[in-house]
C-alpha cells in the first residue's frame, strides 16, 4: 500500500471524526439526531473560502472565525427554532427542513458553481524517504489536535463536567444547579463549530458547493452507529473504520468500497447493536 | 334523523364527498399539468403511508426510498423483460418488496431505535449503490424504459400512452385500498398492540406481546404497499433509473407525515403528501433558484405554529370559530 493512500485514509478519517464527534456531542445531550449536520460543514468550508481565499485572513485565524461564526449560527438555531417546538420529532423534521434552508440560501449568496479553495500548504515533506503532501499531513495534524483540545474539554474542565452531567442525568445535572438548557445551547454550538472546522480545514482538498454537506454526513452517522451511540471514543474508532475502508479499500478494489461501508455497518450493528464500544463508555 | 345521528355520520358523509370530488376533478378540471402534479402526489401518497404505518410501530426509516427501488426495478424488469401485464407486475413489485421487507425485518427490526434508523439509511445508499453499478440487470445509469401499459378491461382496452386519465384513476383506487388497510389495521386489536409496541416496548413486552413479530407484520406490509407506489411511478414515468430512489425521499416522507400530522395513521400522511409534493411542485415552477430556500422556510414555519400537523386543524378550526363568535356576542354568558 503506498503511504499517500494511508495519509488519504486519515484525512477522510479526520474528517469522519469532526463530522461525528459533533453529532454524538448534539445527541448526548439532546436527544435528537441534527440531520442538517452536513449543511454545517458545508457552511464552515464557504467561511473559510470567503475568509482565507477571498479576504485573505492567516488561515488559522479563518479557522478560528469560521468555527465562532457558524457555531454561532448553530446557537440560535437552537436557542430560537429548536427549543421553542421542543418535540423531538418536530425538532428532527425541522433539522430536515435546515437542509434545505442552508443550501437554498448558500445557493443564493455564493451561486451553484462549484468553489476551489487554495492549500495553505503547498508543496510537499520527505519523511524517511516518502514524500508526502503537507496539506494533507497538516490537515491529519490540525484534526488530532482538535480531537485531543475537546477530550481534553469535557473530561478536564468544569464546562465539561457539567456537560456530561447533563447528558447522563438532566433532572438530576438541574437539581444540582447545571442550567441544562444553556448547555445544551452550547453543546450545539461546539458541535456544528465542529462540523464547520472540518468543512474549513477539508475545503482546500475538496472543491466546496451548496451540496458537499450530505456525503459527511452520512458517514458520520455510520462512523457513530460503528463506535457506538453516545460516546466520543466510539466516533473516532467509528471514524478510523470508515476513513480506512473509504481510502484503503477503494484502492484495492474501486467503487464497490462504498458498498464494504455501509454492509460493515450492518454486520456490526447485527452482532454488537450497541456499537463497538457501546457499553464501556458509559 | 335528529342532529345527533347527523353528526357523528358527519365525517363519512365528509369523506364520501371527498372522494366523490376527486372522482369528478379531472373530468371538470382539464388542466393536464395539474392531473401530472396530482398523480406524482399519489405516489408520494403511497410512500408516506407507508412510511407512516412504519413510524406509528414505534421505527423511524432513513431508507423506506429502498423499497420504493425495489419495487420500481421489480416492476420495470416484470414489464420490460418478462412482458407481464400491468396489473401483475404491480403485484409482483408489491411482493417482492414485503419479501425483502421480511428478509432484511427480521434482523434490523431487533435492533430497534436509532440503530435501525440507520441501518436502513445504510440500506437505502445500499439499494442506490447497486442499481447504479449492477449494470447487467439495472443498465447503471441510464435506466431501463418501460412501455406505457395498454389495459385490457373486457372489450374495452386501455392505452395508457395516448392519456394520463387511467394513471390518475389507479392511483386513486390505489390509494383507497391503502387508506382503507392502514385504517382498518389502526383500528383493529392489531393496530392497538402496534401502538403499545411503539409506545412502551418494555411494558409490551411484559405483558406478552412479541415485539418483533407486529415491527415485522408492519414493516413488510408498509413495503408491499411502498413497492406498489415504486412500480406504478416507474410505470407512470416510462423509465427507472438510480436518481428516483435517492435517500431523501424518506426524509421527505417524514416532512409530509409531519406537516400532515402523525396523530392519525392515514388521513395526517395523505393529506401531507398532496400538499407537500403539490406545493412542492408549484415553488419549483414559479421559485426556481428560491425553492429550497422557501421551502424550508415554510416547513419551519408550519411546525412552529402546528406541531402537530395540519389534520389538528380539524379541532383547533371549530374552537377558533367558537371564539369569533363569542367575542361578538354582546351579552356575555353570565354561566360560564
Amino acid at each position: 500500500m503506498p503511504p499517500a493512500i494511508f495519509i488519504d485514509s486519515l484525512v477522510l478519517s479526520s474528517m469522519y471524526i469532526l463530522m461525528a464527534s459533533g453529532l454524538v456531542l448534539v445527541f448526548s445531550i439532546m436527544g435528537i439526531l441534527n440531520f442538517a449536520h452536513g449543511q454545517f460543514y458545508m457552511l464552515g468550508a464557504y467561511a473559510i473560502f470567503y475568509l482565507f481565499q477571498q479576504a485573505g485572513i492567516n488561515f488559522f485565524v479563518s479557522l478560528a472565525l469560521s468555527a465562532a461564526i457558524v457555531g454561532f449560527v448553530g446557537i440560535l438555531v437552537e436557542r430560537y427554532i429548536m427549543r421553542p417546538i421542543g418535540q423531538p420529532i418536530q425538532v428532527v423534521v425541522i433539522t430536515i427542513a435546515l437542509i434545505s434552508v442552508f443550501e437554498g440560501l448558500i445557493t443564493l449568496i455564493a451561486g451553484p458553481a462549484p468553489r476551489s479553495v487554495t492549500s495553505a500548504f503547498p508543496g510537499t515533506v520527505s519523511i524517511a524517504g516518502v514524500s508526502l503532501s503537507s496539506e494533507r499531513l497538516a490537515t491529519v495534524i490540525i484534526a488530532v489536535l482538535l480531537i485531543v483540545a475537546l477530550y481534553l474539554f469535557i473530561q478536564r474542565t468544569r464546562l465539561g463536567l457539567a456537560m456530561r452531567a447533563a447528558a447522563q442525568q438532566p433532572v438530576a445535572a438541574g437539581l444540582f444547579g447545571i442550567k441544562v438548557a444553556r448547555v445544551s445551547t452550547l453543546v450545539m454550538g461546539i458541535g456544528c463549530g465542529l462540523a464547520a472546522l472540518a468543512g474549513a480545514i477539508m475545503a482546500p482538498m475538496f472543491y466546496v458547493d451548496p451540496w458537499i454537506g450530505g456525503q459527511p454526513l452520512v458517514m458520520a452517522l455510520l462512523a457513530i452507529v460503528i463506535g457506538g451511540m453516545g460516546s466520543l471514543g466510539g466516533a473516532v474508532v467509528g471514524g478510523i473504520v470508515l476513513g480506512m475502508i473509504g481510502s484503503i479499500a477503494a484502492y484495492y478494489i474501486g467503487f464497490w468500497s462504498q458498498l464494504i461501508s455501509f454492509g460493515i455497518v450492518i454486520v456490526i450493528l447485527l452482532f454488537r447493536p450497541q456499537g463497538l464500544f457501546g457499553q464501556s463508555e458509559k | 334523523m335528529d342532529k345527533a345521528k347527523i353528526k357523528a355520520k358527519l365525517p363519512l358523509i365528509l369523506l364520501l364527498a371527498f372522494i366523490i370530488f376527486t372522482i369528478i376533478f379531472p373530468l371538470v378540471v382539464k388542466d393536464r399539468f395539474l392531473i401530472s402534479i396530482l398523480i406524482e402526489a399519489g405516489v408520494m401518497c403511497l410512500f408516506a403511508l407507508g412510511f407512516a404505518a412504519v413510524f406509528r410501530s414505534g421505527q423511524f426509516s432513513l431508507g423506506q426510498a429502498a423499497f420504493l427501488a425495489v419495487g420500481g426495478y421489480t416492476g420495470a424488469l416484470l414489464a420490460s423483460k418478462a412482458g407481464l401485464p400491468f396489473w401483475l407486475s404491480l403485484l409482483g413489485a408489491g411482493l417482492s418488496s414485503a419479501v425483502v421487507a421480511f428478509l432484511l425485518g427480521i434482523v434490523i427490526l431487533r435492533m430497534g431505535g436509532l440503530y435501525f434508523s440507520i441501518a436502513t439509511l445504510a440500506l437505502g445508499e445500499i439499494a442506490i449503490i447497486i442499481a447504479k453499478n449492477w449494470d447487467s440487470v439495472t443498465s447503471g445509469m441510464t435506466g431501463i424504459a418501460v412501455n406505457a401499459p395498454i389495459v385490457k378491461i373486457g372489450e374495452l382496452s386501455i392505452n395508457f400512452a395516448t392519456t394520463k386519465l387511467p394513471y390518475y384513476y389507479i392511483m386513486l383506487l390505489l390509494i383507497i385500498l391503502a387508506a382503507l388497510m392502514f385504517w382498518r389495521i389502526d383500528r383493529s386489536r392489531l393496530g392497538t398492540v402496534i401502538r403499545s409496541v411503539a409506545v412502551a416496548p418494555v411494558m409490551s413486552e411484559h405483558v406478552g406481546i412479541h415485539l418483533m413479530k407486529y415491527r415485522v407484520i408492519i414493516f413488510t406490509l408498509a413495503a408491499f404497499v411502498t413497492g406498489i407506489a415504486g412500480a406504478f411511478y416507474v410505470y407512470y414515468l416510462s423509465w427507472v433509473g438510480p436518481p428516483l430512489f435517492a435517500g431523501s425521499q424518506s426524509m421527505v416522507a417524514l416532512i409530509m407525515c409531519v406537516i400532515g400530522g402523525l396523530w392519525s395513521a392515514v388521513s395526517g400522511p395523505i393529506i401531507g403528501a398532496i400538499i407537500v409534493s403539490y406545493f412542492g411542485t408549484m415553488m419549483q415552477i414559479h421559485l426556481e433558484g428560491l425553492r429550497p430556500l422557501v421551502f424550508g422556510v415554510v416547513v419551519i414555519v408550519m411546525i412552529w405554529f402546528m406541531p402537530n400537523g395540519l389534520v389538528e386543524l380539524q379541532y383547533r378550526f371549530p374552537a377558533w370559530v367558537k371564539s369569533l363568535f363569542k367575542k361578538k356576542g354582546k351579552v356575555p354568558d353570565a354561566a360560564a
